[in-house]
């Protein structure tokens, strides 16, 4: 089953207003033919309403949608010919898994035979053959999950949209999810757009990753670039786990508490506010204030958190604010000496130290 | 202490709670047998006694009259027909209130609540004021040129059927808006997402989704159609008998309930038939999968 | 309850309740003091002021009134035992009925001394009190003064093209049906009843609104929704008063009366018997066209100077009028009622 083949979409200045309200403002996206992207953003970050726009249950207020070429703004939902996997999975109860799975391609009115081929060839794809037969209700939530993901594509749409597909799952479940999906859309070569809040399953899944905040598009990306290169505070905030510091610039240098921190940035002045970015697991701790390759950072251990594989630390630097770090917990020195109160040496490397402009709220 | 001594009291405060419990519905239950039960039962034994004692006389009168069958194809027809009608108006409108925003909803369901607040009579003459000879629809029309005569729109079966679905239409629309209100959203989404097209989804999601909807807004229709007295005696002119003019009819005709009392009865017996075979074949139907 | 009488046991029910009411409403005053009841309303009222408070008066005593629906009220009092009321009103056949079913007293005509009755009008158990008619009546504005002036008139479409509505009963509808057909009215009881469906028979597609109470078939006058109807003259003469476009005509009227009786098992039966002496006197009698176009049916009455000519020419039973009328038989209805209705059920359905 492998005529399907992936399509282009070319998303240009789209925007929703409801009343006052913009969920979505001048988006411009294109998506390469084959290719998974996955729409990252907070609750109200529009993320479910672009996708909702290019399933077309949301009409936008302007904006254009092409699919392979193809102006569809204006098209119904049932003329759009693109799959899409709901976050309920909305299977019907009325119908076997097998009737489930057969109905895009009886409403399409297919022959008979052509159907039972495509819904058996289908239901091997996700590994359901023996379930055809039955109800619905009698699937464990993976299970529906596979069922959902068959109908999708069983009728060869050239899109796939995955409406946060796997946060019904348990953790285990979902991580095992998500590399089969991401087996299934490459193997299909079907370009596919999916929506998470969850940064891991974004970051796992997908060819690129949109950042979306209120309504804009902040940063679209390869994973690796997302995080190593983020575009601003928001980006790098959403991403891993992160403490920002805001810092001054003068004369081209930033400063973190009247203390000049070495970049390889080009660090660009103006009014902007800048952040600095620390990732808990890129920062160390050294023995010297002036170990080179790195910005040291003098700070009090404030709190120490043993979580098992890691420890994590809370620390205080000079002028009172807090650092989130943390370390492995094995091969490093002993606990006894990050005990609350001690003083130690924070190390950021040069070649880590991230400055992004803010645009984040106060 | 052994652990098995306190089993008997902890069952005996499960039995107590239970009790407890039984007392919430108990007026409830004791009010049903008072106002239903028991008026029930007194209709059935007057319904076989006669000056003579033990008779059927008031159940063989209706057998061989046929007049009292004609009475009950009409009832049953009127009340099917209004039933139908219902469907086809109380579907799509209880469909279309479901997709508004709340706030919409909720005037809507109010504007189709406002029949419950006026009395029927009430609600039933100004059908008559519309309908009548020189009615505002007889005499817009006329204005208009369009009919040279009056139509005769009242007073027979026609204004009775409508002056009737005016009044059970509520009962309909709520049930079904109910029904529709709780379907999930996205299966509607899907369907369309599938390729669907809306008719299509409305008949091969929505209506199979909302069947016991459906069946619990037209029963309560059927059943309330059945039992239709002052619509059908102002609105159908002398024409339209209902089970339950008769009813009245036999009760000052014959002096006595009991010729009154068999054909309530009979009413009751038929309609209870319906609602188990209904009921019946929507178990069938459930129970044997798709 | 014993045996063969358990329909009266159903009117048991009502017994204690009727007791309690019965001992609420004596004490006392019991031995001055009566309890009438008819069918209430505008009637009642005018039937108040007219009949019963001059009675009171006349008699020094309190009348109460009350109201009942039908024979079936007074049947359940008597049967239960608990009889509340001395004197009571219903129309003629139901009063036949109720007599011969032995619901009520004797009537003592050397108390009641009537003055101006006929025979007819004196029952052994009842006494005929007011009349109304069943009368042809027609729009002036379709038909101007010349509508159809007859039974036959009313049936004849051809002349008299136009919407019809007649009461939905088989009362006083078979009785205008032979004589559309030609029936003398002296003729009309024993009713071919099979002759009188043949004639219902042609009209009833001619028939837009079968009415089933007088309000209604006064709004049909009043809405113009029928060009000739079948009509109580009570309720005919109160929408032209009213300023409606209508006439109507006594010729072929069918006469429908009232009657007085005392329920079986009251107390006060020789106050009662007072009572109605006094209320069918033609004095007091007459008063009742005073205040409703009802006829008193004492011919007296329109001799005591209460009831000026032009009224009496409106009133069904003025002597007048009563030559081109004709009494329902209230025996004939009493006995062939219920066969008859049902007939009239399967006749009227589409």
């Amino acid at each position: 089953m492998s005529d399907a083949r992936g399509q282009t979409i070319a998303i240009r200045g789209l925007g929703k207003r409801y009343g006052t309200v913009e969920a979505l403002a001048g988006v411009d996206l294109d998506i390469h033919r084959g290719e998974f992207v996955t729409l990252l953003g907070p609750s109200g970050s529009g993320k479910t309403t672009l996708l909702m726009a290019l399933a077309g249950f949301i009409r936008p207020t302007e904006g254009s949608i092409a699919f392979g070429g193809q102006e569809v703004v204006t098209l119904p939902p049932h003329k759009r010919n693109v799959g899409m996997v709901f976050q309920s999975y909305a299977l019907f109860p009325h119908m076997t898994v097998g009737g489930n799975v057969a109905y895009p391609l009886r409403v399409r009115r297919m022959p008979r035979a052509e159907i039972g081929r495509r819904v058996a060839d289908a239901l091997a794809l996700v590994r359901l053959s023996e379930f055809a037969e039955r109800n619905i209700d009698q699937l464990s939530g993976g299970q529906r999950q596979r069922v959902a993901l068959a109908r999708a594509v069983v009728f060869h749409p050239q899109i796939l949209l995955m409406d946060e597909p796997l946060s019904a799952l348990d953790k285990h479940l979902r991580e095992e999810m998500q590399i089969e999906i991401r087996h299934l859309q490459r193997s299909l070569g079907i370009t596919t757009v999916s929506v998470t809040h969850d940064q891991r399953e974004a970051l796992t899944m997908a060819d690129r990753v949109a950042v979306l905040n209120k309504g804009r598009l902040v940063q679209i990306d390869a994973p690796e670039r997302l995080y190593g290169a983020p575009a601003t505070s928001f980006v790098a905030g959403f991403l891993g786990e992160t403490t920002l510091l805001d810092v001054r610039v003068e004369n081209g240098v930033a400063l973190l508490a009247g203390q000049a921190l070495r970049s390889e940035q080009r660090i660009a002045g103006g009014d902007r506010p800048l952040h600095l970015v620390l990732r808990a697991e890129k920062l160390e701790i050294v023995e010297r204030h002036d170990q080179p390759g790195y910005n040291v950072i003098p700070a009090q251990v404030r709190e120490l958190v043993f979580q098992g594989d890691s420890l994590l630390l809370y620390v205080e630097i000079a002028d009172g604010r807090r650092i989130a770090l943390r370390r492995p917990t094995a091969g490093h020195r002993s606990q006894a000496a990050l005990q609350p109160g001690a003083s130690i040496h924070v190390a950021l490397p040069v070649q880590e130290t991230l400055i992004v402009p803010c645009d984040r709220d106060a | 202490m052994a652990a098995g001594t306190n089993i008997a009291l902890l069952e005996a405060s499960e039995r107590a709670e239970r009790r407890r419990f039984l007392a919430l519905p108990m007026p409830a239950l004791l009010l049903t047998a008072v106002i239903c039960i028991v008026p029930v039962g007194i209709l059935f034994w007057v319904s076989f006694v006669g000056p003579e004692g033990f008779t059927l006389e008031n159940y063989t009168r209706i057998l061989e009259n046929p007049g009292y069958l004609k009475i009950l194809r009409t009832t049953f027809s009127i009340s099917i027909t209004i039933t139908i009608l219902a469907i086809l108006l109380g579907f799509p409108l209880a469909y279309y209130i479901s997709t508004l925003p709340d706030r919409a909803a909720a005037i809507c369901l109010g504007l189709v609540l406002v029949p419950f607040w006026t009395s029927l009579l009430v609600r039933t003459y100004a059908w008559l004021v519309l309908l009548q000879r020189q009615g505002l629809i007889n005499d817009f029309f006329l204005w208009l040129g369009v009919i040279d005569e009056p139509m005769r729109l009242a007073y027979n079966r026609f204004g009775t059927t409508i002056g009737m679905l005016h009044i059970v239409l509520p009962f309909f629309v709520l049930p079904m808006f109910a029904a529709i209100k709780s379907l999930d959203r996205d299966w509607l989404r899907a369907a369309a997402n599938l390729g669907a097209s809306p008719v299509r989804a409305f008949w091969t999601v929505l209506v199979p989704l909302t069947i016991p909807g459906l069946v619990a807004g037209a029963l309560l229709v059927f059943v309330y159609s059945l039992g239709f007295y002052v619509t059908p005696e102002i609105l159908g002119g002398g024409r339209v008998t209902m089970v339950a003019m008769k009813v009245q009819q036999n009760a000052t005709i014959y002096a006595d309930w009991g010729a009154a009392s068999s054909l309530a009865l009979i009413l009751l017996i038929i309609t209870l038939a319906i609602f188990f075979g209904i009921e019946r074949v929507l178990r069938r139907q459930r129970g044997g999968g798709n | 309850m014993n045996s063969g009488s358990s329909k009266q046991g159903i009117w048991k029910f009502g017994a204690p309740a009727a007791a309690v009411v019965a001992l609420l409403s004596g004490g006392a005053l019991a031995a001055d003091s009566l309890t009438i009841a008819n069918y209430g309303g505008s009637y009642g009222e005018a039937m108040s002021k007219a009949i019963w408070q001059p009675t009171a008066a006349e008699l020094g005593i309190e009348i109460k009134e009350d109201s009942l629906n039908s024979l079936a009220d007074i049947r359940a009092q008597v049967t239960a035992n608990a009889v509340q009321w001395d004197v009571g009103e219903l129309t003629v056949d139901e009063c036949a009925q109720g007599a011969r079913e032995g619901l009520f007293e004797p009537l003592d005509y050397d108390v009641i001394k009537p003055r101006g009755y006929d025979q007819a009008a004196l029952q052994p158990t009842y006494i005929l009190d007011n009349t109304a008619s069943y009368v042809v009546g027609w729009s002036t504005k379709k038909f101007g003064a010349d509508g159809p002036q007859t039974w036959a008139e009313f049936w004849d479409v051809e002349k008299f093209p136009g919407t019809r509505g007649m009461r939905n009963s088989p009362a006083q509808n078979l009785e205008a049906a032979l004589i559309a057909d030609g029936v003398p009215l002296d003729k009309l009881y024993p009713l071919d009843v099979d002759r009188a469906f043949k004639k219902l028979e042609e009209i009833k597609p001619h028939i837009a609104v079968w009415w089933t109470s007088g309000a209604q078939s006064a709004q049909l006058v009043k809405d113009g929704e029928v060009d000739m109807i079948g009509i109580w003259s009570n309720r005919m003469q109160a929408v032209i008063d009213d300023g409606a476009e209508a006439q109507y005509t006594y010729q072929g009227g069918l006469l429908i009366p009232d009657c007085f009786f005392i329920p079986k098992g009251s107390t006060k039966v020789d106050l009662a018997m007072k009572a109605i002496a006094v209320a069918a006197s033609p004095e007091i009698h007459a008063n009742i066209a005073q205040y409703i176009p009802i006829s008193p049916v004492s011919s007296e009455a329109f001799n005591t100077g209460k009831i000026p000519p032009e009224r009496a020419k409106l009133l069904p039973a003025s002597p007048e009028n009563l030559k081109v009328q004709v009494w329902t038989d209230g025996d004939w209805w009493a006995e062939h009622g219920a066969e008859v209705q049902e007939r009239w059920s399967n006749f009227i359905q589409e």
